[in-house]
């Protein structure tokens, strides 16, 4: 934790706002409001953590890991994880930049609707989101009664319980995370570098894919990593919508814990699921400084 | 989030940094919950109790008839508390003070590895001698349950199933099946045995490759649900025509206009127990109130306000008459086998782990 403040101070001092936070340290005042975060953090996150990696050599032993190496089951969810945390990543990237972009562009009224209607569902309960769109997707649920009464389908629509319910949930869910930096980092971006490159006779499209794009891929980076790491850890939304093959491992680590009290293995699994999130985090952030380069440095 | 986000000059990295220590936050904060939750509760002053239960409408029932009656005739204070997490309760013990007092287990809970996490019970004042279910030194149980075949009646033309290979009849009875995948309480894979041909009696140890070897036949035509809420929801829906539900469901569909029917032939008997967390305050009172739900006097008092049936031989005369017909004490008669919740504990991480991977297949 200590490394991660300390850390903040070079960036810190070259952002602009953050210039009241360098002051700040200078105040003594301020140590005691950064300690309370710090010391919540470390009381309720990192002990629980590192309680949860011990048991997970402890309880009874290594042994937990070789289960998780010699039980196919694992390595398939963890696989599986990933690439289910790929797809919503992708399908939150699809849908998630065209609406940044809109609002980007929208002004006054239109902009703060836009906006409104991607905060509004990040309000609300993921439990509630997810039992609705069982209540939209089922066999016998809204989606499906219409296509059968309008004589689109013979019978019903797999909507649920299989992969599609999964991404339709999950993309749902996460799209504020991918729009929110991908909004953020568009507004950043000088406009009048988009009409420079139409007065030096670039087509609309062309400026896009030439100027606007690549400048706003920071913000394309950080949205993919969060919704892709956050997809990792997803469990009540996939045991709604999807079906018996589409587990993931968070989903286990649940059942390990609650339904068969084997902390052992439920904590090496939590731990494994740790780990590759933070290499996923670690490849993540050499991405967005090649992305910082790109984008923010070359604008000056 | 979105106030860091709509600030224009925060720094790329900073904001990512911030928001991403705060998602690998999220990401496991899921499984931390569960083993460190606190909760609230004060016994301890020697006349307050903390019940825990697993929530929802039988919650409700039991307390109208049980704790409040409870409370009123001895002065003992009841709270109460959902769901009966078995990891949290693990904790609690294993910490040293466990705030609950009564706990509402399912079967799948109180015997082997986990004996060590309870109290005795007094079987002096609790009548342990005249309970069905698998009653123990540890654990007694509170009332029994089944999960009798179901199905929507309305949903059927040609006749109703009456047997597991009723069940498994996907010609006959056209539609989903649905299916509990709870499957150390549930008689889930000893309807599919069943229905294969093997006697109630000779179920244990069960074969597990041949129940899944079962349930291939008819793998497209599952769904599969995690709790009877669900599995409830699947019924009224009509997402699912035939399956298998706890029995105090049917009536509460019933009565909520769903055309369900249910055939009380192959159920397994199943129980819901009261354990009593081992150190917990207000010890007498804890053994006092289990005593009293247990009872031939007051057990089948639940019957009145959910249809589910006493497990004291003794109360099952006293049924509600309403509630009768969903109640497993009323088919006896059909010679019901015993789920064996022994067997299952020693059984059941193995079992789960090759469930899941059939599942996964």
């Amino acid at each position: 934790m200590s490394g991660r403040v300390a850390d903040a101070g070079p960036l810190a001092g070259r952002a602009a706002t953050a210039a009241g936070a360098v002051r700040a340290r200078r105040r003594p005042g301020w140590g005691l409001v950064l300690a309370v975060p710090v010391v919540f953090l470390a009381v309720f996150f990192l002990l629980p953590l590192g309680n949860v990696a011990l048991t997970s050599f402890t309880e009874p032993g290594l042994s937990n890991y070789t289960q998780l190496l010699e039980t196919p089951l694992y390595g398939r969810t963890l696989a599986r994880t990933f690439q289910v945390a790929f797809v919503i990543t992708l399908a939150c990237l699809l849908l998630g930049y065209p609406y940044a972009y809109a609002m980007h562009r929208a002004r006054g009224g239109v902009a703060a609707l836009l906006a409104a209607l991607v905060l509004l569902p990040f309000w609300t309960s993921i439990l509630v989101r997810s039992y609705s769109w069982t209540a939209l997707l089922q066999d016998t649920g809204v989606v499906n009664s219409l296509l059968l009464d309008l004589g689109l389908a013979e019978r019903p629509v797999a909507l649920i319980r299989n992969l599609l319910g999964v991404v339709i949930g999950m993309s749902h869910i996460l799209l504020p995370f991918m729009v929110l930096p991908l909004y953020a980092s568009m507004q950043r971006i000088d406009s009048r570098l988009v009409q420079a490159a139409g007065t030096l006779g670039a087509s609309p499209a062309t400026a896009f894919r030439k100027v606007f794009l690549p400048l706003s891929m920071p913000g394309v980076v950080a949205g993919s990593l969060l919704v892709f790491v956050l997809s990792l850890g997803f469990y009540i939304t996939p045991s709604l919508l999807g079906g018996p093959a589409d587990t993931l491992i968070g989903e286990l680590i649940v059942q390990k814990f609650s339904e068969q009290l084997d902390f052992g293995v439920g904590s090496a699994l939590a731990v494994v699921l740790l780990v590759a999130t933070l290499v996923v985090l670690l490849l993540g952030s050499r991405l967005t400084r090649l992305g910082a380069l790109v984008g923010q440095e070359e604008e000056r | 989030m979105h106030t860091e986000t709509s600030g224009t000059a925060v720094s790329r990295r900073a904001l990512l940094r911030g928001g991403l220590t705060g998602v690998a936050g999220l990401a496991l904060g899921g499984t931390l919950l569960s083993a460190c939750g606190g909760s609230a509760g004060g016994a301890g002053d020697g006349k307050t109790l903390v019940f825990t239960g697993f929530g929802g409408d039988f919650q409700k029932a039991m307390t109208k008839a049980w704790l409040d009656p409870f409370s009123k005739e001895t002065g003992v204070k009841i709270l109460q508390e959902e769901p009966s997490d078995y990891a949290k309760l693990q904790t609690m013990v294993d910490a040293g003070k466990p705030t609950w007092s009564v706990v509402n287990v399912g079967g799948d809970f109180g015997l082997g590895d986990t004996v060590r996490l309870l109290e005795p019970l007094d079987c002096g004042e609790i009548e342990c001698a005249t309970q069905l279910g698998v009653t123990t030194d540890h654990r007694v149980p509170l009332m029994v349950y089944a999960r009798p075949i179901v199905f929507r009646r309305d949903r059927l033309s040609g006749g109703t199933p009456r047997t597991w290979a009723d069940v498994w009849d996907t010609e006959r009875f056209p539609g989903k099946r649905a299916f509990d995948e709870r499957l150390s309480s549930s008689a889930t894979l000893e309807a599919a045995l069943i229905a294969d041909g093997v006697a109630p009696r000779d179920l244990y140890p069960l074969d597990v490759e041949r129940a899944l070897r079962k349930f291939d036949e008819i793998r497209r035509d599952v769904i599969w649900f995690d709790s009877s809420d669900r599995g409830q929801q699947l019924f009224v829906s009509g997402e699912a025509t035939v399956g298998h539900i706890p029995s105090g469901r049917i009536k509460e569909m019933a009565g909520a206009g769903v055309d369900v029917g249910a055939s009380w032939l192959q159920f397994g008997l199943n129980a819901d127990y009261l354990v009593i967390p081992r150190g917990t305050a207000n010890l007498d009172a804890a053994q006092r109130l289990v005593a009293y739900i247990t009872s031939a006097e007051h057990n089948a008092n639940l019957s009145n306000y959910f249809a589910y049936a006493p497990a004291n031989r003794e109360a099952v005369g006293k049924v509600n008459a309403e509630a009768k017909p969903y109640l497993a004490t009323t088919y006896l008669d059909q010679d019901p086998f015993t789920i064996d919740d022994e067997w299952w504990n020693e059984n059941r991480r193995d079992v789960e782990v090759t469930f899941r991977e059939w599942q996964s297949r």
